[in-house]
């Protein structure tokens, strides 16, 4: 297979390879193949680096032309049209195939390239491309259905052929496990007690720098603020109806008021992910691949239970058939999620366990709890011993710490009081079933109390850790343990167990209010409650070379500007050792012979 | 020597257990490695089956056991509420005498056959017992012996014979249970970790099945303790399954049927607790829910069993007995629980056990050749050096 390989690189504003005090742009000619075999054309990709303060966007695929800036005519625009037309069915191919769509439009030193500025927003647009519902198509027909301006037509012309080329990949790609990583690839890429944050070698396919679109920062963990919220309404509710807890004289209106803050809540929380599900549906897709973040799939439901749990009127009332509807997608989770674990190749559970699946497991608990506080009778007991048994053995799984998962993290975090959740909703759920709190309930109840203490008296490892949204999730194992000692305490009724029921509820509802306050300010002052989700932009296949990225990176946060040169690759075999390589991050550096040439770059850079 | 289950024809594909033990696949290795058969002539046929022969083919007794205790107990039932009282007329009490017979008749066949190994062919046998997937089969006999005695027409559980007929069937059982759970968790290359696979589950069903037979036969004490050391068993079988540290690699593609087990051993331990219990309590009615749940879980996965299916062979036996164990479970709650939902459940998995029997002894009769073995899985020269087991 031939392929051109001749590199070239131009300095806009300057011949030659001499770095520019401010380059503009930087037109780099960087042969790509794609993973097919059809690559026998030569194909030529032409990329601009902006010089900007941020740093190095290395890599990405061009599309459209870049006009040169400064209307500076170094890079002849019918050259690069020359090379770009036969190139880019197959560069559009990689695209689709990379996850890394486009170029990066620079806009150093406040200059606005000559074209259009729709042309760069446009072009900025296609970097989200491949994470919105059917790789943008649907943006692009919505938008032509709210009349916006058609692209131009050469851009259409492309397009089209890109959708030509694009429309036979994605017909031979049938497989959908190719479009998403595969879990050793999240465990590989990203580390943290919620696999929430970049490993320094690893890139991710959308730019750090900028702010991405809002709906691709909202992760599915946001629910964990309905979590939080709907327990303390459950809660509220009980401390009025329970016999042990009336002396509190708990009024009504604080049920009432939670929970018509806690459905206000999941409905705007539930609104803008189902926009996200429609517009970005293959970040949804990769955030329900994510180890950590499918469990919260399990959140929204969990929420709903809540909600109706704790609704201001007796729970008897309502009608079955919300308990049905309700527990519909939790048994088509749990069947997709436990069949996983039992049959799995790469998603077993000795290789994926983490805190984090509690959430799979309370689920069935709830909704038990819930069953049976409705009058259901066989059902209840149905998704009590499913949640039993696949508790049981993730119960055992964490506790081993199998050499084959290593997720677990080694300090402590607030993921560890889901350990909590599953023991106390269980004995709760037993107690309705059984009808009162009997020998069964109180097993559950106090592994539940010891696994609380036992994460209580080490508070202070819980600190100095980055607040996230997730955080909600752990509030309610807290609420939980609160409603599980009020139902004990009606049981076994002392003064030890009542003032027990209080200093729980009293700790929960704090933890609530603590938690809502830093939220506001994260949301309100600091801005950045939702941050970059990288743990959806990993690439599908690690980058190569990642320490000579990483060295990059680390060299241009010195510099202001970094500005290097390519030699021409000489060689086939630098192609082939990245030619299934998705990344094109690495194949921008991925050849050894760059290495000196990376030294002169930085020796370059290091002089203005 | 004829048999229901098959003539001796010696010519036939079986892909074998051992077939992931000699290959990462089905067996292909095995058949590149080992020189296809010429058809012998019909004397030494017979002693060259009786190599090929392996434990595994007593999932064939199993079946007809388990559906022959299904029928008596559908027709049995006395109480039956209205629904099923047309069912109970429509199963003949001949059609049940038959398949009392046959599956006798089938399981008195293996047997000999495999008596007949064990004096002619023992370090086969030895070798099976050694195997990882293997070992598990050596409890079938013995599961279909007690099954059978519980479904037979004319023997009532009082009777001495019974008592002696259950000992007879019971002891080979414990024996074997030492053994191998001991093995679990004692010796260096069989521990539980490394050996886990679906086909385990045997064991736990002997002794859930013991256990019921002892409860029918009124010796509470001994009921309950078979059921403890199964249900303990169980318990740490279910979770080093589902963690599956090893992977996929324990069992191979054209035994994927036997994930089947997975749903056979709650359902039996369901049944056993509601015979010790007396009744259908809330613990029958989660072990049975959880049958249930593995049950719609495997049902809902069909690529997992797709290359099996590829070919006919005695795996595909495997998918039978849980089912009846899963309508037999079935049965007994619809029995406890009087509720017009639990008898539409359990007549369509009755329904279904029946017709995937038919099938299977369809497909068996037409495909008799496939069905027997044509090279010896266990035989020492096809043994590859990292699975030879210690002499």
């Amino acid at each position: 297979m031939t392929i051109s390989e001749s590199i070239d690189v131009q300095v806009a504003g300057e011949p030659g390879c001499a770095p520019s005090p401010s380059p503009e742009a930087l037109l780099i000619h960087v042969p790509s193949r794609h993973e097919s075999t059809r690559g026998d054309t030569p194909c030529s990709v032409s990329l601009s680096v902006p010089a900007s303060p941020s740093g190095l966007h290395l890599a990405q695929l061009g599309m459209p032309p870049l006009p040169p800036v400064n209307g500076e005519g170094a890079v002849p625009p019918s050259k690069t049209k020359l090379v770009h037309h036969p190139s880019l069915p197959q560069l559009l191919n990689q695209a689709r195939h990379h996850s890394q769509p486009t170029l990066v439009v620079r806009d150093a030193g406040g200059e606005a390239p000559a074209v259009p500025r729709s042309d760069s927003t446009r072009e900025r647009d296609r970097r989200f491309d491949h994470f919105k519902t059917f790789s943008g198509r649907l943006e692009r027909q919505l938008s032509a259905l709210r009349g916006q301006p058609q692209e131009p037509l050469p851009d259409a012309v492309d397009i089209e052929r890109g959708h030509g080329a694009a429309s036979k990949i994605s017909e031979e790609d049938t497989d959908e496990e190719e479009d998403v990583p595969s879990a050793d690839r999240y465990f590989a890429a990203l580390e943290g007690p919620e696999l929430e944050t970049l490993r320094s070698t690893e890139v991710a396919v959308l730019p750090k720098d900028e702010l991405w679109p809002f709906l691709l920062r909202f992760p599915i963990s946001a629910f964990g603020m309905c979590l939080g919220v709907s327990s303390q309404a459950m809660l509220w509710k009980t401390l009025e109806s329970e016999p042990s807890t009336a002396f509190l004289r708990v009024h009504p209106a604080a049920n009432h008021v939670l929970w018509w803050i806690s459905v206000a809540l999941t409905v705007l929380v539930s609104i803008t992910y189902l926009l996200k599900v429609v517009f970005y549906f293959e970040a949804v897709r990769r955030e329900f691949h994510h180890p950590v973040r499918g469990n919260f799939f399990f959140a929204p439901w969990i929420a709903c239970l809540f909600l109706v749990k704790g609704v201001p009127r007796p729970v008897d009332e309502i009608h079955h058939v919300v308990w049905y509807l309700l527990m519909a997608p939790i048994l088509c989770l749990d069947l997709k999620i436990y069949g996983q674990w039992m049959s799995s190749g790469e998603r077993r559970l000795s290789k994926v366990a983490n805190p984090s699946n509690h959430l799979a497991v309370v689920g069935n608990f709830v909704g038990a709890l819930l069953g049976a506080r409705m009058g259901l009778r066989e059902l209840p007991i149905f998704f009590f011993a499913v949640g039993l048994a696949h508790y049981t053995v993730l119960f055992v799984t964490l506790y081993q710490r199998l050499p084959t998962n290593v997720q677990l993290p080694k300090e402590l975090h607030p993921v560890f009081f889901l350990f909590v959740a599953a023991p106390s909703v269980a004995s709760m759920a037993w107690a309705r079933i059984s009808g009162e709190f009997n020998s069964g309930a109180k097993l559950a109840y106090f592994v539940a109390m010891f696994l609380y203490a036992s994460l209580v008296v080490r508070v202070n490892l819980f600190r100095g850790f980055r607040f996230s949204l997730a955080w909600w999730a752990y509030t309610f194992p807290m609420t939980s343990v609160a409603l599980a000692t009020v139902l004990y305490a009606s049981e076994v009724d002392n003064v030890g167990t009542r003032a027990m029921a209080v200093g729980l509820s009293g700790i929960s509802a704090v933890t609530v209010t603590a938690v809502l306050a830093t939220t506001v300010y994260h949301a309100f002052v600091r801005g950045d409650l939702f941050p970059n989700d990288v743990s959806i932009a990993i690439t599908r296949r690690r980058p190569k070379f990642s320490k000579i990225l990483a060295h990059l990176r680390l060299s241009s946060s010195d510099d202001k500007e970094l500005v290097f040169s390519i030699p021409s690759f000489s060689s086939n075999s630098n192609l082939g050792a990245y030619s299934d390589d998705s990344s094109s991050n690495s194949k921008m550096s991925s050849s050894s012979d760059q290495s000196p040439a990376m030294a002169n770059g930085h020796g370059r850079s290091a002089e203005p | 020597m004829e048999t229901t289950s098959g003539t001796l024809k010696p010519c036939g594909q079986e892909l074998s257990p051992k077939g992931a033990a000699l290959a990462d696949d089905d067996g292909s290795m095995l058949k590149a490695s080992v020189a296809p058969n010429k058809p012998p002539p019909l004397l030494a046929s017979r002693f060259a089956m009786l190599t090929r022969f392996h434990a595994g083919y007593f999932r064939i007794s199993l079946a007809l056991s388990g559906q022959a205790l299904l029928w008596r107990t559908l027709s049995d039932s006395s109480t039956e509420p209205s629904a099923l009282r047309p069912v109970a007329r429509s199963l003949p009490s001949a059609a049940f005498a038959l398949l009392w017979c046959l599956a006798l008749l089938t399981l008195v066949a293996l047997c000999a056959l495999y008596a007949a190994r064990c004096v002619l062919r023992f370090p086969a046998v030895r070798a099976e017992f050694r195997h990882h997937v293997g070992m598990n089969y050596l409890f079938a006999p013995w599961i279909s012996w007690l099954l059978l005695l519980q479904a037979t027409p004319f023997l009532r559980p009082e009777a001495p014979s019974y008592h002696l007929l259950w000992w007879a069937f019971s002891l080979p059982i414990l024996v074997l249970d030492v053994k191998v759970y001991g093995q679990w968790f004692t010796r260096g290359r069989k521990f539980l970790s490394m050996v886990a696979n679906p086909a385990s589950h045997m064991t736990v069903i002997a002794n859930l099945v013991t256990a019921r037979a002892a409860a029918k036969m009124g010796w509470h004490e001994g009921a309950v303790a078979m059921f403890a050391v199964g249900a303990a068993h169980y318990l740490v079988l279910f979770v080093t399954l589902y963690q599956r540290f090893l992977g996929s690699d324990s069992l191979p593609a054209m035994l994927r049927p036997v994930f089947f087990l997975f749903f056979a051993a709650p359902s039996m331990a369901s049944l056993a607790w509601c015979s010790i219990s007396m009744s259908f309590d809330t613990g029958c009615k989660m072990l049975f829910f959880l049958s249930l749940f593995l049950f719609a879980s495997l049902v809902s996965r069909p690529t997992l069993f797709k290359r099996a299916m590829r070919r006919f062979s005695v795996a595909w036996w495997a998918y039978s007995f849980p089912l009846t164990v899963l309508a037999l479970a079935a049965a007994e709650y619809a029995e406890g629980v009087r509720e017009p939902a639990a008898n539409v459940l359990m007549l369509a998995l009755a329904v279904l056990s029946v017709i995937v029997t038919l099938a299977l002894m369809v497909f068996t009769a037409f495909r008799t050749n496939e069905l027997l073995p044509h090279d010896d899985p266990f035989s020492a020269a096809t043994l590859p050096t990292r699975r030879t087991p210690s002499s």
